[in-house]
């Protein structure tokens, strides 16, 4: 990414939750708005002035290619869907088969199918079993750590 | 003292004490390495146990944990970026960039040896200091406090140094987002944005799980890497570690050890405000602050050093006066209060035996935490071995029952998806997330405190500028923390000036090259 691309989307981000901020706090007073109030104005401020630098750098050209690895998009896009999924579902089918679910259809879209996709298959239940076994005997057993219940299970 | 010393150290060769020490170390570093899990809850899920032992054996294992759990969230901070807990967030700074250079054991070792450096240091203010520091304690009030947290806070100067203004804006974002939720001097519900859960605040916990360790999984997942990091043991670690720390670190070791003690001692501040402190005093002081961040042994040392100090510091308040230092203290209390055991200046003469041994015990787990941990440290950097997808998608697991964990809230889940996805996208723009992590940890006592001297100033009559400035400990910190922001200029300052000395005593055509 490019440095004043970086500054002006940090500058916008900044200045989204300064804006989203200060729009709750309308009914706020007093010494309950006083230290949100300076963040803002604060955030506010350094929001515009990295949007600001952003533009200068891309109008004189001095916005360098940061040097950024390379990025698995995909990859990232299918990780995020998926742990959004597990977490929206664990209320429904309880954490356990929420999890076991999440393990092995991960496992089984992200590792490589160099060994072909029974092999694959075979490791990713492997992992499931071995992972919610260990979780189930450390957290629950173990310490007593709760874990979150679902509706159905 | 004496007394009682001589029978406490008898105490601690009898062999159920020494295998609750070791058991209770396992079990602490285990506990710390886990996200999520903290040495508080560690801790208090064995508070139980410990009313079926007699009191002295009860709190020698309660005080192993605790020692266990502050180390082990190094393990995680080193080997997966992740701060096991949050006092191990400035050992991310360095400890990840020596796993990504293949040196993971070093980074294990260093912060193992520097733990128990400043758990010992810590153990000795508390057995030879604890009276005079618990005064000095008690002299910390609102101002001192508000500016103990600003002086934490400067940290981000230097620590951003390469862009400062997007590190101020990483903190001031993490000290808004620690504004959600109840205000704590008014008791107003704020920034719930129409989601009423949000009343319960944003837990640190989970946020810096998101921010860490979830937003870690996302980079390492898009990343081309089959493995966390290529690995191979160091011949001769242990060694290379012992002399470094020995040699160019025992300043900094010392340092970090005793701002870890102190700040231990103030309840409220604990592990995460001492070790960020001490990292950022250790950059400040050293002759190449370049390295910092880049995997230097010394910023390890500082961190590590300090958040072990602060379990001896924690426990002076506690001991002397009934006042915790910090949550795990409060547990402690808790745990002798059960016992019938009354805490104050009389627990060194009435049940001098228990307290002397307790003390004596925290010699010895730091010492014993060296085997215990090497072992660990070995079975951890297997971690490395594994195949990165397996390791990323176990860790969302992990996150998703250690963030559940803390207040049984699905709240918290959501907390570190959401903050995990503002970590990777605050890395890819060059955001600060370790700044951003300090916001969030501090915000609350910063806003706490100056609550406190905004209601002292309007009882006295006064303006809040005398309130805050009426201490000598508030204007010493005042210092410290302007010397602190000023740090990164005065740095540039003289490396321009080198710089620019070596053009003129270079010849031409060296400069050209330049």
């Amino acid at each position: 990414m490019r440095s004043s691309v970086a500054d002006i989307a940090s500058g916008l981000a900044v200045l989204v939750i300064a804006g989203a901020f200060h729009a709750q706090s309308g009914d706020l007073e007093g010494v309950s708005l006083l230290f949100p109030r300076m963040l803002i104005i604060f955030m506010a401020l350094g929001g515009i002035y990295l949007c600001v630098l952003g533009l200068l750098k891309g109008r004189k050209g001095e916005d360098a290619p940061q040097d950024d690895e390379p990025v698995a998009v995909t990859r990232v896009v299918m990780i995020s869907a998926g742990a959004i999924a597990y977490v929206a579902i664990i209320p429904v089918l309880g954490f356990y088969l929420a999890s076991a679910l999440y393990l092995f259809g991960m496992s089984m879209v992200l590792s490589d199918a160099s060994g072909g996709t029974r092999k694959k298959a075979l490791a990713s239940a492997a992992f499931t079993v071995v992972l919610c076994l260990f979780v189930w005997i450390g957290f629950a057993m173990l310490l007593g750590v709760p874990t979150p219940e679902g509706m159905l299970f | 003292m004496m007394e009682f010393i001589g029978p406490a150290i008898g105490h601690l060769f009898e062999p159920l004490n020494i295998l609750l020490m070791v058991v209770g170390l396992t079990g602490g570093i285990i506990v710390g390495a886990l996200p999520g899990l903290t040495a508080t809850m560690g801790v208090a899920l064995m508070v139980p146990a410990t009313f079926a032992m007699d009191a002295t054996s009860g709190l020698i294992m309660l005080g192993a944990i605790y020692a266990g759990a502050i180390y082990g969230g190094a393990n995680s901070a080193c080997l997966i970026c992740t701060p096991g807990t949050p006092s191990s967030v400035a050992t991310t700074f360095d400890g990840w960039p020596l796993c990504q250079a293949g040196r993971a054991d070093i980074g294990l070792v260093t912060s193992l040896l520097s733990s128990a450096f400043g758990g010992i240091i810590g153990t000795a203010l508390l057995l030879f200091l604890a009276a005079p520091l618990a005064r000095f304690a008690l002299q910390f009030g609102g101002p001192e406090n508000f500016w103990l947290c600003i002086f934490g806070l400067s940290t981000i100067a230097v620590m951003s140094s390469g862009n400062m203004v997007k590190g101020l804006l990483s903190g001031a974002m993490g000290l808004l987002v620690s504004t959600v939720g109840i205000d704590p001097n008014a008791g107003v519900p704020r920034f719930t944005f129409g989601y009423y859960p949000l009343v319960q605040g944003i837990e640190v916990i989970p946020a810096m799980i998101g921010l860490f360790s979830f937003s870690q999984v996302l980079y390492l997942i898009g990343s081309y890497k089959p493995f966390i990091a290529d690995y191979k043991p160091t011949p001769g670690a242990f060694r290379e570690v012992f002399g470094a720390l020995v040699g160019r670190c025992k300043v900094i070791l010392m340092r970090s050890s005793l701002i870890g003690g102190l700040v231990g001692m103030l309840p409220g501040a604990g592990g995460e405000i001492a070790s960020i402190i001490a990292y950022n005093e250790s950059k400040r002081w050293d002759k190449d602050p370049s390295k910092y961040g880049k995997g230097a042994v010394e910023g390890l040392a500082a961190s590590e050093s300090a958040n072990n100090a602060v379990i001896g510091g924690s426990l002076i308040p506690m001991l002397t006066l009934g006042i915790p230092g910090s949550a795990v203290a409060a547990v402690i209390l808790g745990a002798l209060l059960a016992k019938g055991i009354q805490p104050g200046f009389k627990v060194f003469t009435t049940t001098g035996d228990l307290a002397y041994t307790f003390i004596m015990s925290q010699f010895a787990v730091n010492l014993l935490m060296i085997p215990v941990g090497l072992l660990l440290a070995r079975v951890m950097t297997k971690l490395l071995s594994i195949r990165l997808t397996f390791v990323a998608i176990a860790i969302v697991v992990l996150s998703v029952i250690g963030s559940y964990a803390i207040r049984n809230s699905m709240l918290d889940v959501w907390i570190v998806i959401v903050f995990g996805f503002l970590g990777y996208f605050s890395g890819r723009v060059g955001l600060d997330t370790g700044a951003m992590a300090l916001g969030i940890i501090l915000g609350p006592m910063i806003e706490e405190n100056l609550g406190k001297c905004v209601h002292l100033s309007k009882a006295s009559g006064g303006s809040v500028i005398n309130v805050f400035l009426e201490s000598p400990i508030a204007i010493l910190l005042i210092v410290l923390t302007l010397l602190s922001l000023a740090t990164p200029f005065l740095l540039d300052w003289k490396r321009k000036r080198r710089d620019c000395g070596c053009d003129t005593a270079q010849p031409k055509e060296d400069s050209t090259h330049a």
